[in-house]
């Protein structure tokens, strides 16, 4: 963390010499990027990594056997929650400031930002928590998440996209889609960060609405998450 | 008595096919015995562990401590455990990981920090309570291993190859404690390979070979017969006999 914001650091005083009176948006934009970024990382590599490594020392049979599976699976997500809360939040003071002193501009609606980056990599963690349920290996849950990142993010255009398709097809075409739309994370909700840097406002219903999505979400995930471990033999 | 395991079977599919890993096992662990379970590689011996554990499902067959049936994948909060190869969170001093692992062992009652202190005293590690696990040796491991197993002060130890990977030192040192553990009238029950230790340990013996219980008993009644007077001839015998 110390290494992403002295090198953002260094790239914020090159790029004010480039971005033409610009130097607040770029140090914005680029700055909630790498926090996206990091997070994911944290996830992969301290969360989901532990979780293996913990199996491959056999400290996981000690540990549930004497908790319900179910209990260790929500530790778990909590305690990847808690690295993901404080990742982003020092990383997001650390952008705050750079843009005051720097950009010269106060801007603490990129809290708001930092906010919506932990609801989706908590979720992100959720998933990868149902992956290990699951059996997967390390290599392949991590690609899943990856993929479950990227795809979440594609999510507004795709659904257009296959909308403007269905059209052109039948109605059972076009409720499939709907039924993916709903079962498939959309991480688009998440994402403020272009209405940030324009200065758009924020509606705050779509901050409800997306906290609300995040805990429905997540409840389910992890709900699933320990009904697989529990049938599974381990 | 303590652990009564009837008729329990474990069958899965693999790519060979069907595979029967524990046929009909039977078991009984009365209070205050050490009963090791004997057997080659691939015998059963950590499936039958496991399905004590609740770690696998049994395909049949029924698991009671103390009398309560025990269902699978719920805790075992009664029985002390040290699996196989197990290695302890290296991030932590053995205190704090020891007091980790008594929070758990008293999640619906209350933790005592003394207990840590006890624990410590019992495997011999007050010395180096605050070295991190990463710089002990793989006995010194195996002792931290021994003692959450302690936590909560479980009615029943079951332990899986306590010994494995040890060298004379660290083997004598953990045959010592179970010894003293024996001493002081704790009910063990462990799996192991390796002929002497069981000897020097067990009050009886289970002899496990292709997923089934071969032998059930004393030394003494083993040695008899197989009317050997050497727990590895008598093993020998059993085995191939069951090959045969």
């Amino acid at each position: 963390m110390l290494i992403f914001l002295a090198l953002f650091l260094m790239f914020c005083v090159y790029i004010s010499s480039l971005s033409l009176g610009t130097v607040a948006r770029v140090i914005e934009n680029t700055g909630m990027l790498g926090i996206t970024l990091s997070c994911l990382l944290v996830t992969i590599l301290f969360g989901l990594y532990a979780l293996y490594q913990e199996r491959e020392r056999n400290e996981l049979y000690v540990i549930i056997n004497r908790m319900p599976r179910g209990h260790y699976l929500i530790g778990r997500f909590l305690g990847t929650s808690y690295t993901v809360i404080i990742f982003s939040t020092l990383m997001g003071i650390g952008v705050f400031v750079l843009t005051w002193l720097i950009g010269q501009k106060f801007a603490p609606e990129l809290f708001f930002a930092v906010y919506m980056d932990i609801l989706e990599f908590t979720l992100l963690t959720a998933f990868g928590l149902l992956f290990y349920a699951l059996g997967l290996t390390f290599a392949l849950n991590a690609f899943l998440c990856i993929a479950v990142f990227v795809l979440g993010h594609s999510f507004d255009e795709a659904i257009l996209s296959f909308i403007g398709l269905g059209q052109f097809g039948s109605q059972g075409h076009k409720i499939f889609i709907e039924i993916v739309s709903y079962l498939f994370p959309n991480f688009d909700m998440f994402n403020f960060r272009l209405d940030i840097v324009h200065g758009a406002s924020i509606p705050i219903d779509k901050f409800f609405y997306a906290s609300t999505y995040w805990l429905f979400y997540v409840t389910a995930v992890l709900t699933l998450s320990a009904m697989v471990m529990n049938r599974k033999d381990i | 008595m303590i652990l009564e395991v009837n008729s329990l079977n474990k069958q899965y599919t693999s790519k060979e096919g069907k595979v029967h890993a524990l046929k009909n096992f039977d078991l009984q662990v009365e209070k205050g015995e050490i009963l090791g379970l004997l057997g080659p590689n691939g015998a059963g011996k950590t499936t039958a562990v496991k399905l004590i554990m609740g770690f696998l499902h049994p395909s049949g067959g029924d698991i009671r401590l103390a009398g309560q049936v025990l269902k699978p994948s719920d805790p075992r909060m009664q029985i002390g455990y040290l699996p196989e190869s197990f290695r302890p969170n290296p991030n932590l001093s053995v205190k704090e990981y020891l007091t980790f692992q008594c929070r758990l062992a008293h999640r619906n009652g209350r933790f005592v920090p003394e207990e840590v202190n006890t624990l410590l005293s019992l495997v011999g590690m007050e010395r180096f309570k605050n070295r991190r696990i990463s710089n002990l040796s793989k006995g010194m491991g195996q002792r931290v291993g021994l003692a959450q197993a302690f936590a909560g002060d479980p009615s029943i130890l079951i332990l899986d190859e306590p010994t494995s990977g040890l060298d004379p030192l660290g083997k004598g040192d953990v045959i010592q404690l179970l010894l003293d553990m024996k001493a002081g009238g704790k009910t063990i029950f462990f799996c192991s390979h390796i002929l002497s230790e069981v000897e020097r340990l067990c009050d009886r013996i289970g002899i496990l070979n292709e997923g089934e219980i071969k032998f059930m008993g004393t030394v003494a009644a083993f040695f008899e017969k197989w009317q050997v007077n050497n727990l590895e001839q008598a093993f020998r015998q059993e085995v191939l006999c069951g090959q045969s």
